[in-house]
């Protein structure tokens, strides 16, 4: 993932598009999965993006092009002089969030988005759900077009379970008609025919969150545009989302599918892109993608760079001392009120998330130096055995959401106990549980006199 | 910006089949829609339209032990303290408790509404900002929405003046039959004047600071006084306020004075041209909405 990579994809996207001839030259996974291509190429496209851009101003005000806006500009300004008078007029830089987007996307399959904070996903799917428009280029789709970039938008806490289920529904695009066809399996899906009624400020969060899923999973378009909702439930909802997920895709639906738990994106995805710093550098089979997405090699260190008064990670390390792993994090939160709550996830060779810490401690108030902004966290590891490992880190933060590094540090782990295994083994699984043996008296005198018996 | 021919569940099928006869939405960067284009768009999610009105009616007097009945006291108290305080004011009148109770509650009904509507017109992008942006639809559809449940209200009260004026004795038949052109102007203007601010206030939050003090103002200039009370200088100005034509018009009806027609025209241009501007602007600005909220 450097300049290079980006650099080759800026080349391919000005000459012009597509899956296709990106995926020639990704041959690596046509290898992989010769099914989906087979699947894909026949294909007529459901979504067409030509060289699509979107600008952003950075802290200011769109530039007007024409009178009317100059002059509303004007009394704006003048408006805005009493309140804040302090306020520099400058426009500041602006920045590309994405850059010469160009991909078709066939009818039927199901895209994963994958990409690091910051690098378009989020931007790309506002404008292909129409939210914002691009700044430069052309969007096409073909049939109805539903997005689903939160769940229960527009839910309100003081109107009932089936209101919230017509007004949620017909914001997503749905006819009453529809709702009226889908209401009893939306409720047997949400498991809430008991609350319908009841107005949703009373739901548990888990209810809240299962009814609004419900009704976007009974959406009936041809093209769904999905971002980071499996986040949400307890674990037996979020496979039942899965399932769910699955259905739609096999109805021959076309899904666009951002989340940030990969495992879900391998299930789920035929295909997928990978954004960097808004430009496509990379379309082809999902693994593909997550082999460049992810760092192949081992690193025990990362440097993050970050705009100055910008809260994030700065800097991750990690050694091993022992029995236990030591992460470094050196962080940038000059808002010491913020608290960022932080969460080391762990995760097997795959990807295959192993273990977390608790994302509810505090660490920042445990004593110390009140101005350092460096944490560390000592993880005893022991229980796992020798091999390859990989680290996400996030930060739960009041402003910003969560800050997400996902596998950003691939480690060996060498544990005494099982020296020299490089990998762990698929056939054990990677922990090493604290067993004890012990030789028993015999059960059972009459089946060990038989045996006796019969080595005679 | 798009060219959708139709959102209609006939095109949905969960095959795929026949796929090239999807109905295609072209979105170009600077490129807008054509205004019947737009109007197509806005009717075809007609049902959101209704779906947000109604979420505005219900969620208003959720919790509240009188409900509905707020609409209804409301002008009735406010209606009362001004006929007590004020009507003595005003220049020349001698009339009675009845027919000042009259004078304000036909300049209350149709005013409350109005700026219930533009008040909640004005702060709607800010206070739907998490909707418009997490999801696409037409977004004229939000401020109009607002304009339409605060002339639900309107419905209601004015059903308390008409009884007034039959309690009274003050009712014509006229009343009833003004009431839809006046109520059309009442909402043409407040949907004109709701884009304008609503689009505005998405990116100048001052706009929510002035509204009130603006229709405060207004209060005191149309419902307080009568055209008649101000200033001759001043009244050719005061004519170009569509609100006093509607108001006037009620208040002539429940005291069976004539009907000022080149008031009620001048008012219905005025409002049309409300409407036509405060579209135009808000065609202009909404593409970049979900950016600057």
């Amino acid at each position: 993932m450097s300049n290079s990579s980006s650099s080759r994809s800026s080349n391919q996207a000005s000459s012009s598009l597509t899956l296709l001839a990106q995926e020639e030259e990704g041959h690596a996974m046509k290898s992989e999965s010769p099914t989906t291509l087979e699947a894909a190429s026949p294909q007529p496209w459901a979504i067409r993006l030509e060289e699509i851009g979107k600008r952003y101003k950075l802290g200011g005000v769109k530039k007007p092009n024409n009178n009317l806006r100059e002059d509303l500009m004007k009394v704006g300004n003048r408006l805005k002089f009493w309140q804040t008078s302090s306020r520099p007029k400058v426009q500041r830089g602006e920045f590309w969030a994405l850059k010469d987007i160009s991909l078709e996307i066939p009818v039927g399959q199901v895209m994963g988005i994958l990409g690091a904070n910051g690098a378009g996903k989020s931007t790309l799917l506002k404008v292909l759900s129409r939210i914002t428009r691009p700044t430069t280029g052309t969007l096409r789709y073909r049939g109805r077009l539903a997005s689903l970039l939160e769940v229960g938008t527009g839910f309100h806490r003081e109107l009932t379970g089936r209101e919230n289920i017509f007004l949620n529904g017909s914001l997503l695009g749905m006819r009453q008609a529809e709702i009226h066809q889908e209401l009893d399996a939306i409720v047997e899906f949400a498991g809430v025919d008991k609350f319908l009624e009841t107005p949703v400020k009373h739901y548990s969060s888990g209810m809240y969150v299962r009814l609004a899923f419900a009704v976007a999973a009974h959406l009936k378009t041809d093209i769904l545009v999905v971002d980071e909702v499996l986040a949400v439930g307890d674990t037996h909802f979020q496979k039942k989302c899965l399932g769910k997920m699955r259905e739609v895709a096999q109805d021959g639906r076309t899904v666009l599918f951002v989340s940030h738990n990969l495992s879900a994106i391998r299930q789920l995805c035929h295909q997928a892109i990978l954004l960097e710093q808004g430009r496509l550098v990379k379309s082809g089979s999902v693994e593909a993608c997550m082999q460049e997405y992810l760092p192949q090699r081992q690193t025990l260190e990362q440097n993050f760079s970050l705009n100055p008064g910008e809260p994030g990670l700065r800097r991750v390390r990690l050694c091993q001392e022992k029995r236990h792993l030591v992460v470094d994090l050196e962080t940038q939160f000059l808002d010491a009120s913020s608290n960022p709550f932080p969460e080391l996830i762990l995760h097997d060779s795959h990807g295959m998330p192993l273990l977390g810490t608790n994302p509810n401690v505090n660490p920042w108030q445990n004593g110390g130096d009140p101005e350092s902004q460096h944490l560390r966290c000592r993880l005893d590891f022991s229980q796992f055995r020798s091999g390859e490992y990989r680290l996400s880190v996030h930060f739960a933060t009041s402003q910003k959401g969560k800050i997400r590094h996902d596998q950003v540090l691939v480690f060996p782990w060498e544990n005494e106990l099982t020296p020299g295994h490089l990998r762990p083994s698929g056939q054990f699984g990677p922990c090493l549980p604290q067993a004890s043996w012990e030789r028993m008296p015999e059960l059972d005198e009459e089946w060990t006199s038989d045996l006796k018996k019969k080595a005679i | 910006m798009s060219h959708t021919s139709a959102i209609s569940p006939e095109s949905v099928t969960s095959s795929p089949l026949g796929y090239d006869a999807r109905p295609e939405t072209v979105i170009v960067a600077d490129q807008r829609d054509g205004w019947w284009q737009a109007l197509r768009e806005v009717l075809s999610y007609r049902e959101l339209f209704w779906a947000l009105t109604l979420r505005d009616l219900k969620v208003r007097y959720k919790q509240t032990a009188l409900g509905i009945a707020w609409v209804v006291l409301q002008p009735l108290f406010t209606g009362g303290v001004l006929a007590l305080i004020f009507s003595r004011f005003r220049s020349g009148q001698d009339a009675g408790a009845i027919e000042a109770m009259l004078f304000y509650l036909a300049a209350l009904v149709p005013w409350n509404s109005f700026a219930q509507g533009v008040y909640s017109a004005s702060v709607c992008m800010e206070s739907e900002a998490n909707l418009i942006s997490k999801v696409y639809f037409p977004r004229i559809i939000v401020p109009t929405a607002r304009v339409l449940a605060s002339s639900v209200d309107f419905g209601i009260t004015i059903v308390v003046l008409l009884l007034a004026a039959l309690f009274t004795g003050y009712f014509t038949w006229g009343l009833l039959l003004a009431i839809p052109g006046l109520l059309l102007i009442q909402m043409l203007s407040a949907c004109g004047i709701g884009y304008l601010v609503g689009i505005l206030n998405a990116q100048y939050r001052d706009v929510k600071y002035v509204i009130p003090f603006l229709l405060q103002s207004g209060l005191l200039v149309s419902v307080l006084l009568s055209l008649e009370d101000w200033p001759a200088w001043l009244q050719p100005w005061l004519r170009f306020n569509p609100m006093a034509a509607v108001i006037e018009t009620y208040r002539a009806l429940v005291s069976h004075q004539p009907i000022d027609w080149p008031l009620v025209a001048l008012g219905t241009m005025v409002s049309i041209l409300l409407f036509v501007f405060g579209a135009w602007v808000f065609r202009r600005r909404e593409t970049y909405l979900a950016d600057v909220l």
